[in-house]
């Protein structure tokens, strides 16, 4: 049989992906979270002195943490099953990759398994955070100092 | 259930509320803010709150305008320190300061007690982090 061949076949076989709906799902998931997202951000604006700029921290916090007891608890699972990338993009993705893969490697102890393993897939985001952080404030720095720019 | 998906998807997507809000505060000097706040037609409502240093506008824009909202900010309170050269001159479109401007005004709060407070919007809106 020919590669050319046994493409055919596995595309008769292989189920169509229903693709709007996905995306339709996917739309309707990330919207509620960002919706509860700004309901946090209205509840710290409202309850505590945050202004519209500087709320923005303790939501994505907030975010993040109601993600990770989600996914400890299993019901994240759920929820990513049906939003798919609606679930993912939103920070709540930055906390269930973080908790899943340390409950993954639980079985290889604390240190080398939790430790080790907690941030393999997350731990690209901070640092990139982290690193393109530093440049962007490195750059203003010095265009400040030239007088260029103000703060 | 079709029908129900569709339901409900227009109650998710369409939302709107024409409330227009026009406040200031101390009511004597209003003219002159008014003035300048009505040329703009991107502005919906304001409330404003004025004592011996500091005048403190907190505007709400139209939402299609919020793409320009600093710009619009700036335009505002450049022309409004042309109006009040001695004063001190606020103008955000924050949502906090916006809340405790009405607060003020609800309160109609005394002039050292206004102050106080008109001092602790400003050096909210100063807070970076």
């Amino acid at each position: 049989m020919e590669q050319k061949q046994f493409d055919k076949i596995v595309d008769q076989q292989t189920p169509k992906t229903p693709l709007f709906v996905n995306m339709l799902k996917a739309f309707l998931v990330g919207g509620i979270i960002c919706t509860i997202g700004q309901l946090i951000t209205f509840f710290y604006i409202r309850f505590f002195p945050f202004t519209e700029r500087t709320a923005a921290n303790p939501t994505v916090a907030t975010m993040v943490f109601i993600a990770m007891i989600l996914t400890g608890t299993g019901l994240y699972k759920k929820i990513s099953q049906i939003g798919g990338a609606g679930s993912a993009v939103p920070v709540t993705g930055f906390g269930n990759a973080v908790i899943s893969a340390s409950i993954e490697h639980k079985p290889e102890g604390y240190v080398l398994g939790i430790g080790g393993n907690m941030f393999k897939l997350a731990g690209s985001v901070i640092v990139f955070g982290v690193v393109s952080a530093f440049f962007v404030a490195l750059i203003k720095t010095i265009l400040v100092k030239l007088g260029v720019v103000s703060w | 259930m079709k029908n129900a998906i569709y339901i409900l998807l227009l109650c998710f997507l369409t939302a709107c509320s024409n409330e227009v809000n026009e406040a200031i505060y101390p009511e004597n000097d209003s003219s002159e803010i008014k003035q300048v706040l009505n040329n703009y037609d991107s502005v919906k409502g304001y409330s404003s709150v004025t004592d011996k240093n500091d005048v403190l506008v907190a505007i709400d824009i139209r939402r299609m305008s919020r793409f320009n909202k600093e710009k619009i900010e700036k335009k505002i309170s450049k022309k409004l320190e042309e109006k009040f050269p001695d004063k001190e001159v606020l103008v955000t479109s924050d949502l906090k300061i916006r809340w405790e401007v009405e607060k003020i005004i609800e309160q109609s709060m005394q002039e050292d007690e206004m102050t106080k407070s008109i001092k602790k919007i400003k050096s909210l809106s100063k807070e970076e982090t």
